[in-house]
């Protein structure tokens, strides 16, 4: 039977014991090495740990549940990025960033919903903010990237779609490309790849202008 | 040599030193080259961050749901509120817990007949995934893929069968295969490997449905195969397709009874079916799914119970949620009606998946 892997999506089996997680504290600076070093019990426990902080403040604020979780899990992608930034530094707790980064992302996603809201810009009242502006803006470039990319992946279709992933994601050779999809050699694969890549490029940056 | 292919070879680090040198000098020297290779960079970039970042998003979504379970598991008369789900998760642990024991206080003592019959004769036909024998062939898999480059996953602690009910990425399999579950994985050989969350469930038909990451989500077209919304009736003859087996199963045989000792929700069938059959489609001779495999009965070899795809079909129909409702839409079109069965069986199998289902201890 083919089986070609995907992703692993917890590397031992050890790390995805949540009660492992929920038992052990983490100080800031572990959370931060362990989210650098993509350690997936860390990662876990961290979740757990702020997930209620962002949800009261998301339910506060006219959200529901669902959406708490989703700007959570937003949130902690734009802090898993930068502890991937080598000049990355923290001058402030977790709790106060995530706080800052999930306020933010939550104002703007009412104020892109509905012309209505408009909420006050007064949650300083307890001076547990930090400016996180430009890192929201850097993620919100990427995020419109993002979305472009995903609907021209999907107007791409098979095999094209698969071919350039295991090509710019995967990393694999052209050869391994070749056997993968029964081209008859690594240049014909490579061909392949270029029309492919082509095509995906033309969906991509003819969006862009609309 | 294109330029695609020289960028390329540049950002992956393939270029010797020599050419690299020269890349870079043209790099300086010549401003449109430079142009189309940053216009080039900032789409691979792109393209890494899309991938690495749904990648990421999966990850958070199936921790959230193992620590603090699924949001959108909805049950037919109970729509749990923030603070059963958030605030009081060791409570209700401690229901389930005590549950589990009158259960057992039930079975084990000799006023609990009726519990202790149905307990008794039937079989839930989950697999328990034997850890030492899995491991066993998971190292010799390592050994002998190493060379391939093959994926090897940690072993489930239960294995069973799902399979797809429409285009959009639902899946449906047996309800207590993954009750109580961290995460849930589906895979055959066209998908491998994708991650899945419980969206709907109920109980009286133990029937789960699951909704494949969309990340990983095949196109699918329409799916070959309907969905039974009449009655089946007794002596009908029908086939399973399942994973017992590492390899998906054939079996056949026909409807007979049309209760589960009187439970109406389920029938009779004389398949014989085994540990790891739970969750697969029951479809007559058409191709119309007519049930959900879900048990056997333990002194009768040759005879198991499905949940009936025509009360599938009703709940599914009468689901609150009206976005709910329309996603779960079951497949209507039926294209292998007239096929041989070794065609239909090859047009059915890449939607018949291996479920995997991982607990904590």
């Amino acid at each position: 039977m083919e089986k070609i892997g995907l992703l692993l999506p917890f590397t031992r089996i050890k790390e995805r014991n949540p009660g492992m997680a929920a038992k052990r504290q983490f100080t800031d600076t572990e959370f931060l090495e362990g989210l650098r070093s993509s350690d997936d019990l860390v990662l876990t426990a961290l979740y757990k740990k702020y997930f209620g902080v962002v949800l009261k403040y998301v339910l506060n604020n006219s959200g529901t549940e669902e959406e708490a979780q989703d700007i959570y899990q937003e949130t902690v992608i734009v802090l898993y990025n930068n502890t991937q930034k080598p000049e990355f530094e923290l001058n402030c707790a977790i709790q106060t960033y995530i706080y800052s980064v999930a306020k933010r992302l939550w104002l703007k996603q009412l104020n892109k919903n509905s012309n209505v809201y408009k909420l006050p810009d007064n949650a300083d009242e307890d001076g547990t903010l930090v400016d996180v502006s430009s890192e929201v803006s850097d993620y919100e470039e990427k995020e419109k990237n993002l979305l472009r990319m995903n609907d021209s992946l999907v107007g791409l279709g098979e095999p094209c779609k698969t071919l350039i992933e295991d090509f710019y994601i995967k990393h694999l050779s052209m050869e391994e490309i070749s056997e993968k999809f029964g081209y008859t050699n690594a240049d014909n694969a490579k061909n392949q790849k270029y029309k492919c890549l082509q095509r995906l490029k033309r969906l991509f940056f003819n969006e862009e202008g609309k | 040599m294109r330029n695609v292919d020289l960028f390329d070879d540049y950002l992956f680090g393939r270029l010797n030193s020599e050419d690299k040198k020269q890349f870079e000098n043209r790099l300086r020297e010549d401003a449109e080259f430079k142009a189309e290779f940053n216009k080039h960079k900032g789409f691979v970039d792109a393209l890494n961050y899309t991938s690495a970042k749904n990648t990421l998003k999966a990850k958070l979504k199936s921790i959230h749901q193992s620590q603090f379970g699924s949001s959108n598991i909805r049950h037919i008369n109970e729509n749990k509120t923030f603070y059963q789900k958030y605030i009081k998760p060791t409570g209700m642990a401690a229901t389930v817990a005590v549950l589990a024991v009158i259960t057992t206080v039930a079975v084990l003592s000799g006023g609990g007949y009726l519990i202790k019959k149905q307990n008794t004769d039937y079989t839930e036909l989950k697999r328990e995934v034997n850890q030492i024998k899995t491991s066993q062939d998971v190292i010799t898999d390592v050994i002998s893929k190493v060379a391939q480059k093959k994926r090897v996953y940690v072993p489930a602690n239960f294995m069973g069968t799902g399979f797809a009910i429409n285009s959009k990425g639902y899946c449906i399999t047996s309800l207590h295969l993954v009750r109580g579950c961290d995460s849930i994985f589906i895979g055959n050989n066209v998908i491998d490997r994708a991650g899945a969350r419980i969206v709907y469930t109920d109980t009286k038909l133990d029937v789960a449905i699951l909704k494949i990451d969309s990340a990983f989500t095949p196109n699918w077209k329409d799916l070959p195969y309907s969905f039974k919304s009449s009655a089946s009736d007794l002596g009908e003859k029908i086939f399973t397709l399942g994973y017992p087996a590492q390899d998906i199963v054939y079996g056949e045989g026909s409807i007979s009874s049309s209760t589960k000792n009187g439970d109406t929700n389920m029938f009779q069938i004389s398949i014989p079916v085994n540990p790891g059959n739970s969750g697969g489609p029951l479809m007559d001779e058409q191709g119309n799914i007519v049930g959900v495999v879900s048990g056997k009965k333990n002194n009768a070899e040759g005879t198991g119970f499905a949940a009936k795809a025509q009360y599938i079909t009703d709940v599914l129909k009468n689901i609150e949620d009206e976005d709910l409702k329309k996603e779960l839409t079951l497949s209507k079109r039926n294209n292998i009606k007239g096929l041989k069965r070794s065609e239909q069986i090859k047009k059915i199998s890449p939607y018949v998946f291996n479920v995997y289902v991982y607990k904590g201890n």
